[in-house]
């Protein structure tokens, strides 16, 4: 397309061509980066709260059901 | 039964949102709005650098583009930006000044819009409609378009500026009605820059 311009326009398909191929390459990159900052960041804040002396809590154990819902089932 | 689903979730970690689903979806919708403005400034580009081989940009006796006055709007839409941006500081801090802020900054978006709604009417009564040239064509499409852009993130703030006045602001909606309202601010410089000259 670039090609079969006149020479007096040929720079408006050039400039034109890159600026939309580029454009919306920069923009995803401009959010993803966004996105992996504020990651980090939320990462950051997360380890700061945690005391790191406190040891995690340890996983529940898994509760028996009560006899009265228990003794509904058929 | 239901004491075991009730027991369920509080073994599965809780996940922060990073991100508000709000904003991301807004920014997503940006990308693609910019695509399509960037697609009628490429074509305008083309069409203007076109002019010199078959000189057809501008029809002879057409009125001018108000320059002058399109530099107003300019000014009044970054202040109404940069209030905007105060507005969301003053919500982030809880402040009592957010409701002025915001209020400000929807006014002076408001003006913004009426003085181009002034302004279109000016040409469109002094003959410069769609059909009078390329240059007429493209900026009433373009312009048109970014009005259109702007009516609706106003509504969005208006809407906004209600709910903090009743203290039913979500911060998610809000965030996300100021990325579209920072779009429109930020798209008018590269189209007062594109179209008027």
């Amino acid at each position: 397309m670039c090609g079969t311009a006149a020479p007096e326009n040929q720079w408006a398909y050039l400039v034109m061509t890159g600026i939309m191929s580029l454009l919306p390459l920069a923009m995803m990159a401009g959010v993803a980066t966004w996105i992996a900052l504020r990651i980090r960041a939320a990462a950051r804040e997360e380890s700061a709260v945690a005391p790191a002396s406190s040891p995690a809590p340890a996983p529940e154990e898994p509760k028996a059901l009560e006899p009265s819902l228990d003794a509904s089932r058929p | 039964m239901s004491t075991a689903a009730a027991a369920a979730p509080a073994s599965v970690p809780t996940r922060r949102q990073v991100v508000p689903s709000s904003v991301l979806g807004m920014l997503i919708f940006v990308v693609a709005e910019t695509m399509y403005f960037s697609g009628l400034m490429s074509a305008l580009t083309i069409n203007k650098a076109s002019a010199a081989v078959n000189g057809l940009w501008i029809a002879t006796g057409t009125v001018p583009l108000p320059v002058h006055a399109a530099r107003w709007s300019t000014g009044l839409v970054l202040l109404s930006g940069v209030v905007l941006l105060v507005a969301n500081r003053a919500f982030l801090k809880r402040s009592k000044a957010t409701g002025a802020l915001l209020g400000a900054a929807w006014l002076l978006g408001a003006a913004f819009l009426g003085l181009q709604a002034w302004e279109w009417r000016a040409l469109v009564g002094a003959g410069l409609t769609l059909t009078s040239s390329a240059q007429a064509a493209f900026f009433h499409l373009i312009v048109g378009g970014h009005a259109l852009h702007a009516a609706v993130a106003l509504g969005a703030l208006l809407l906004a500026w209600s709910r903090l006045l009743k203290g039913t602001l979500a911060g998610s909606f809000f965030f996300g009605a100021q990325v579209f309202w920072y779009f429109a601010v930020l798209m008018w410089p590269v189209i007062y820059a594109r179209v008027y000259f």
